[in-house]
């Protein structure tokens, strides 16, 4: 919910006018333009980047016989852009596209679910994959090809993957895929923390291609030019009752 | 008068109004990712700049940026050109994202009254990507600021830009909430009057 604004014309017992507002919004003005740091701009065109068209196949007839009996069908059939995902569990103040949000909630692809600071949403994507956003955590659920993967803009993520189960996390700085794993990712401007918790995963981006396997948790830092380093140590906040939530809510009707 | 002794403008200047606003239509209508890229262009300096003033904090000035931009692109649709320019819709939201992220962090009474002679400067200082230069419009806030009392200047400022109340602004400087309320008051009285060639027609 927004707060009041404090400069409300009728507080200083004046018309709220379209001049007031106006005026209100030209004091912007005062401050100096500054230019925000390009991974600014490449995590949001990220983050709407449109859907792939469907591949046409050449069926020449059939498309029409298949859009009569869609229209046919269409009443006893689910709605065409059904919820990819669903909050499983909400603490906080969580919002999904916009709107506050509480569990059981459905995410559809091209929604954004934002956790605000100190907040925590557990999404399950599909039946095999589960994501945990903390810190701020803001995600979009996107489509590729026939698979769900997850954008993350801001904040942390720590992602269960059943075996098996395409999924794949992507930031501004490269595409975090999942082959049977736990693993945690959190979005900075310059580079992303990758903790494989457990499992294996491709990590694709500027840097090339680097798979990457651990038993136990193993931390690199990715970023746009250079090849998967290190991190000196693991980051608190992903405990083993973390990833036992998020791996159990794999498994939750 | 114009301010600057110019010719009056609108404050987008018409042409990059009419794209704004074109822009917005896009997105709303078409989902379209090129007219986004354009529109964070065109504004995102100007907000970038605004967020960054009232927040005081870059980190937090780049959340609120982006998740201005998302709400553009959730929420263009409700862009009316009929009540006010684009740019005017997006510093709105701009603003109201601060102060919210003001209010959950309660930090708005520790902080000093704002604004040194003048008008406004950036809380910090730019980090590799250089000030931008003001506009002629921005010259002209500046300006019309600066033609106010002092005491008007700050107690504007330290509402706009750090979302204090009258309350607080009065608990701070000491003064009789009716001054601080009589102050603002006249005082956009006045910018509302300096700045009328810069508003949107």
């Amino acid at each position: 919910m927004n707060e009041p604004d404090p400069l409300d014309p009728k507080s200083l017992d004046l018309p709220d006018s379209r001049e007031f507002a106006q005026t209100a919004a030209l004091l912007a003005l005062a401050a100096d333009p500054l230019a925000p740091p390009p991974a600014l701009k490449a995590r949001l065109l990220a983050a709407i980047r449109p859907e792939p068209e469907p591949r046409r196949a050449r069926l020449g007839w059939l498309l029409p016989a298949a859009a009569l009996a869609a229209l046919l069908l269409a009443p006893v059939l689910k709605p065409a852009r059904a919820p990819a995902a669903r909050l499983v569990s909400a603490q906080g103040a969580i919002s999904i596209a916009g709107r506050a949000a509480a569990a059981g909630a459905p995410l559809r692809v091209g929604e954004t679910v934002a956790v605000e600071p100190g907040g925590e949403a557990l999404v399950q994507v599909g039946g095999g994959a589960a994501v945990r956003l903390t810190h701020g955590g803001r995600a979009v659920l996107r489509r590729a090809g026939s698979d769900i993967e997850v954008g993350l803009l801001a904040g942390w993520a720590l992602s269960a993957v059943a075996p098996g189960r395409p999924y794949a996390v992507v930031t501004a700085h490269g595409r975090i895929a999942a082959l049977g794993t736990v693993f945690l990712v959190r979005a900075g401007p310059r580079r992303d923390y990758v903790c494989i918790c457990r499992g294996r995963l491709r990590l694709t981006g500027g840097f090339g291609e680097a798979e990457l396997a651990a038993e136990g948790h193993r931390d690199v830092f990715i970023s746009d030019d250079a090849p998967p380093v290190p991190a000196a140590g693991p980051l608190d906040g992903h405990t083993d009752a973390d990833i036992a939530a998020a791996t159990a809510a794999l498994s939750r009707p | 008068m114009h301010p600057d002794g110019g010719c009056a403008r609108t404050m987008d200047g018409k042409p990059e109004a009419d794209e704004a606003a074109g822009l917005l239509r896009r997105i709303a209508g078409e989902r379209d990712p090129e007219a986004f890229a354009r529109l964070y262009d065109l504004h995102a300096p100007l907000l970038f700049g605004l967020v960054i003033r009232i927040l005081a904090n870059r980190g937090d000035a780049e959340d609120v940026l982006q998740e201005v931009f998302l709400q553009v692109w959730d929420k263009a649709a409700d862009f009316d050109a009929e009540r006010g320019s684009a740019r005017t819709w997006l510093v709105v939201l701009a603003r109201s994202r601060c102060l919210d992220r003001l209010r959950r962090k309660g930090r708005r009474e520790g902080r000093e009254l704002p604004l040194r002679e003048g008008g406004a400067e950036p809380a910090e200082a730019p980090v590799g990507t250089g000030g931008l230069e003001l506009s002629e419009a921005g010259r002209a806030v500046r300006q019309a600021l600066a033609a106010l009392p002092e005491p008007q200047r700050r107690a504007i400022a330290a509402s706009y830009f750090d979302g204090l109340s009258q309350s607080e602004i009065s608990r701070q400087t000491g003064e009789p909430l009716g001054t601080v309320k009589t102050r603002m008051r006249l005082g956009m009285l006045k910018l509302m009057e300096l700045l009328e060639p810069y508003r949107d027609r």
